[in-house]
C-alpha cells in the first residue's frame, strides 16, 4: 500500500510546506481558503508525481501552486488576474531558511507546539511522546478510556501539524540533519 | 465499528473534515487495539481519494517528528514566574480561601467583603461560583463577587467566559462599567475594552443594557456579539467558525483569521508585558491568519521576521516592527 511516491511526499514536499504557506500567504488574500488551497496543491503534486517525480521538488511545487492560484482567481472572478503577474516570480532563494533549520530550533518548534494544546491533550501527548507510554498505559495514568485518549492524541497531532505548518513538516529531518552533517566534514 | 468505518470512507471534500478523519485513523493506528481489518479499511479510505493520502501523509509525518520530543519536554509549573510578582494575586487566592469560610459565617459574622478575582498579564484561569456557574477569566482581568448577591458578579476589567447555572427564578447579572448583562443561564463572554463592552453568546439568551440615558436594551442569542459604548449599542453576528475563534483563549490560543496586524499585535499586547509595537502603516495593514499561543510573543515576531520579511528591533520593555 506504500510506496516510493508516499516516501518523496514526506521527505521532499511536505518540508517546504512552510514555502508554500508564505507563497499562498503573499499571494492570495483570502485566508480561509489557505488550508483548502494547500491541500488541493499536495494532491495535485501527488497525482503529477504518479506519472513520474519531477526534477526538482521546490519549484514544482509553487509553480502547481502558482497555476492552482490562476486557475482559482478565472473561476472566483474575485480578482483580477492581472494580480497575479508577479507571481512569476517564484524566487528559489527563499527556499533556503527550512533547509537549514537546526535540530534545535525543530525541538523549540515542537515545544511550543505543545505549550500551546489544551491541558488534558497535552498530558496525553506528553505522556505518549516524551515518556513513550503506550495509549493503553497513558489511559491508566489519566484515569480515562483508551477511547478518549485516541482522540485527544488526534487532537495533538493536527495541532502538531499546525504548528509545525510554518517551518515545513517533514519526516526528512534526521536525514537532512544527516546530510548537513556530511557536507561539514 | 463498521458504522464508524463506513462514514470515515465517504470521500469529504471539507479540508478540516479529511483531517480529522485522518488524524482519527492515525491515532486508532497508534493504539493497541489495531488490527490487519482495521489496516484494510484505512487502506480503502486512502486509496478512496488523494486528499485523504496527502493528509494522512502530513499528519504522519507531523506525528512522527514528535517523536524528537521523547525524553526532552519538560512541562512549565503550573505557577508561572510571573505570578509571583504579583501579590495580589495571592491576596486573591487568600480571599477565595477565606471566604469559603466566610460563606459559612457571613449571616452571623456580618461579613460583608466579597472575592476579587485577578488574573496576572498573560494568565488564564477558571473559578467556580457557589451556585454551580462557572467564569474562566483572560488575561490582565479582575472581576468581584459579592456574598449578598449569589447571582452576580462585576466585571472591573479585562475578559471573562461565563457557563451560567441554569436558574430561571434568579438570572444570572454581569455589570461591567455602564453595562449590564442579564442571563439566565447560558454561555457567553463579557470583554471590557476602556469604556467599551462586548458580549459575544455561544448558546442560550442574554439581555445587554447599555449606559444610555433610557436604558436601551437588546437580547442577544447564540452566535451574536453586542458592543455598548458611550450610550450606543452595536450588533453583530458571527458564524461557527468566527465563534471557536474568539473563544480559544479559553484553550490558551488566539486566532487570527484575516486581522490586520495592528489589530493582533493590540491583541498580542493584552497577554504580554513586554509590547510589540508598529510604527510603520504599511507594515500595519498586513494581513495575519492563524493561531497563536498568546504568550509567545518571540515566535510570532520570528515569524513575520522569516514569513512577512519585517525587520524587529528588540527591547528590553518592547519589539519594534517595520519593514
Amino acid at each position: 500500500m506504500f510506496n516510493h511516491l508516499d516516501d518523496w511526499f514526506t521527505e521532499e514536499v511536505l518540508p517546504l510546506e512552510g514555502i508554500l504557506m508564505r507563497y499562498l500567504r503573499q499571494n492570495w488574500r483570502d485566508s480561509a481558503e489557505w488550508p483548502d488551497l494547500r491541500q488541493e496543491v499536495y494532491v495535485r503534486v501527488y497525482e503529477a508525481a504518479r506519472s513520474g517525480l519531477p526534477e526538482r521538488t521546490a519549484p514544482f511545487v509553487l509553480a502547481t501552486a502558482r497555476n492552482l492560484l490562476i486557475d482559482r482567481a478565472r473561476r472566483t472572478q474575485v480578482v483580477s488576474i492581472d494580480a497575479y503577474a508577479e507571481l512569476d516570480d517564484l524566487s528559489v532563494c527563499e527556499l533556503t531558511p527550512e533547509r537549514h533549520a537546526s535540530g534545535r530550533a525543530e525541538l523549540n518548534a515542537l515545544v511550543e507546539a505543545l505549550d500551546s494544546l489544551p491541558a488534558r491533550c497535552r498530558e496525553a501527548v506528553v505522556l505518549r511522546k516524551v515518556d513513550g507510554m503506550s495509549q493503553r498505559e497513558v489511559a491508566a495514568e489519566m484515569g480515562i478510556a483508551e477511547d478518549t485518549v485516541e482522540k485527544q492524541l488526534a487532537k495533538g497531532m493536527r495541532a502538531i501539524a499546525a504548528a509545525l505548518s510554518a517551518r515545513g513538516i517533514g519526516a526528512g529531518i534526521v536525514k537532512l540533519e544527516r546530510k548537513l552533517r556530511k557536507q561539514g566534514q | 465499528m463498521r458504522q464508524q468505518a463506513r462514514s470515515m470512507n465517504e470521500a469529504n471534500t471539507d479540508v478540516a473534515a479529511v483531517e480529522e478523519q485522518a488524524a482519527a485513523w492515525l491515532a486508532r493506528e497508534d493504539g493497541e487495539a489495531w488490527h490487519a481489518g482495521l489496516q484494510r479499511e484505512r487502506d480503502a479510505w486512502l486509496a478512496a481519494d488523494t486528499r485523504h493520502r496527502v493528509a494522512w501523509l502530513r499528519l504522519r509525518a507531523a506525528w512522527r517528528r514528535a517523536d524528537r520530543l521523547a525524553g526532552e519536554y519538560v512541562e512549565r509549573p503550573a505557577g508561572r514566574p510571573v505570578l509571583a510578582r504579583f501579590s495580589s494575586w495571592r491576596m486573591a487566592a487568600a480571599l477565595v480561601l477565606t471566604c469559603g469560610l466566610g460563606a459559612a459565617l457571613a449571616p452571623t459574622l456580618g461579613w460583608q467583603q466579597g472575592v476579587r478575582h485577578a488574573t496576572a498579564i498573560g494568565e488564564n484561569r477558571t473559578i467556580a461560583l457557589a451556585d454551580g456557574s462557572r467564569l474562566t477569566l483572560n488575561t490582565a482581568t479582575r472581576l468581584r463577587t459579592s456574598p449578598g448577591a449569589a447571582r452576580k458578579v462585576w466585571l472591573d476589567s479585562g475578559e471573562a467566559w461565563f457557563d451560567i447555572a441554569h436558574d430561571p427564578a434568579h438570572p444570572f447579572v454581569v455589570e461591567a462599567g455602564n453595562s449590564r448583562v442579564t442571563v439566565l443561564g447560558t454561555r457567553f463572554t463579557v470583554r471590557r475594552d476602556g469604556p467599551s463592552t462586548t458580549v459575544l453568546v455561544e448558546q442560550g439568551r442574554v439581555r445587554v443594557t447599555g449606559s444610555g440615558e433610557r436604558g436601551e436594551s437588546v437580547e442577544l442569542t447564540r452566535h451574536q456579539e453586542a458592543t455598548a459604548s458611550a450610550g450606543r449599542i452595536v450588533l453583530a453576528e458571527h458564524t461557527d467558525a468566527q465563534l471557536e475563534q474568539r473563544l480559544a483563549w479559553r484553550e490558551g490560543r488566539i486566532v487570527f483569521d484575516g486581522a490586520t496586524l495592528a489589530e493582533a499585535v493590540a491583541e498580542f499586547n493584552r497577554y504580554n508585558e513586554r509590547k510589540l509595537v508598529v510604527n510603520d502603516a504599511q507594515a500595519a495593514a498586513l494581513r495575519i491568519g492563524g493561531s497563536f499561543a498568546p504568550t509567545n510573543v518571540d515566535g510570532f515576531v520570528r515569524l513575520l521576521e522569516q514569513g512577512f520579511g519585517l525587520q524587529a528591533r528588540r527591547g528590553s520593555r518592547d519589539i519594534v516592527l517595520s519593514h
